[in-house]
């Protein structure tokens, strides 16, 4: 079954933008009667939005690598998760394979993407300098963050669910492309 | 050669103008992307009625000196490009820029609020580089 690449990407827009403001700003109920669950500290809101996205991630991920495994055999060795999850999880995730993995034989994997689709259609206002450059500043890297937490959930989530306990980062320093690092945890 | 382009909202808000080129200036380009808008909405209307056979769509009207072309999305986006009168038909050019710069640089940017006015620079570089690359640019 396949899933209108539009809806897909427009609902986690949304998610995104939605998670943000619900941080950030209190809503007019809870302005009134004081609601603790408003967070002031702009650091605060940065993690409770992180923690937000990437928990539902990975309550989905786990969903999803039952879903996506049914008819597959046994992995035999953690490499093959890790190539599950680049190849076939990631296409039907994000409509293409991962552009470039490393590993350092120590339960240490980057993956990087080039076009990763959560950030294809992303861009920033143009500063009217140069059109051809599109640099990003620390800010703009924050904004970025947010629409990846998702997916970094998505795949922690379902590499728990397939056996291997794992950190899951992201960084991204020129839209569309990023970078994952997957740490396992009982690489040590 | 191409002159200029306007993108209109729904509700006459001029969302987005660029000019490649133009050599008389405007006088005051608020007043101008307003009337256009109004005009253009007149001429749809107006054109379609006075149709002997069927409804019809306006399509592109020129002058001695340019030809506007025009296209309307269903969902009521206008956009509007000013070339030179030898210029033949753009319905081709202005779907692709609506159907595949617009909806997808500007309609599918997380950033991008309805209503606002554009300035996605993936937008705006990648209707430079269609429109710089297409025949009669120049």
């Amino acid at each position: 079954m396949s899933v209108s690449e539009s809806i897909w990407s427009l609902l986690l827009n949304e998610f995104v933008n939605y998670v943000v403001s619900s941080v950030s700003e209190p809503s007019e109920p809870t302005k009134e009667e004081n609601n603790e669950d408003f967070i002031n500290d702009p650091e605060d809101q940065k993690k409770i939005t992180k923690a937000k996205l990437s928990n539902a991630g990975y309550q989905i991920g786990q969903k999803l690598a039952d879903r996506y495994t049914k008819d597959r055999s046994r992995f035999r060795e953690q490499v093959d998760i890790i190539r599950f999850l680049c190849k076939d999880f990631w296409t039907l995730l994000f409509g293409k394979n991962v552009d470039n993995l490393k590993t350092n034989h120590r339960g240490m994997w980057i993956i990087r993407d080039e076009n990763f689709r959560p950030l294809r259609n992303l861009s920033f206002p143009f500063d009217g300098k140069n059109l051809k450059k599109f640099d990003l500043n620390e800010n703009q890297i924050q904004i970025v963050q947010r629409f990846l937490y998702f997916p970094c959930g998505l795949i922690r989530g379902a590499l728990s669910a397939l056996g291997i306990d794992a950190d899951v980062d992201v960084h991204c320093s020129l839209i569309p492309a990023c970078e994952f690092t997957v740490i396992s945890k009982e690489s040590n | 050669m191409i002159y200029n382009l306007f993108i209109f909202s729904k509700d006459n808000k001029c969302l987005y103008y660029y000019e490649w080129n133009r050599p008389l200036k405007a006088d005051s380009l608020d007043y101008e992307k307003e009337n256009l808008s109004g005009l253009l909405i007149a001429i749809c209307d107006f054109v379609s009625k006075i149709s002997p056979i069927k409804p019809s769509f306006f399509k592109s009207y020129s002058t001695s000196s340019y030809k506007l072309h025009y296209y309307e999305s269903l969902s009521g986006f206008r956009m509007a490009i000013l070339t030179d009168p030898t210029t033949g038909d753009l319905t081709d050019s202005l779907e692709y820029i609506y159907g595949e710069l617009f909806t997808n640089y500007v309609m599918k940017n997380p950033l991008y609020e309805i209503g606002q006015e554009i300035k996605s620079q993936k937008f705006i570089y990648e209707l430079d580089l269609y429109i710089s690359k297409l025949p009669f640019f120049k």
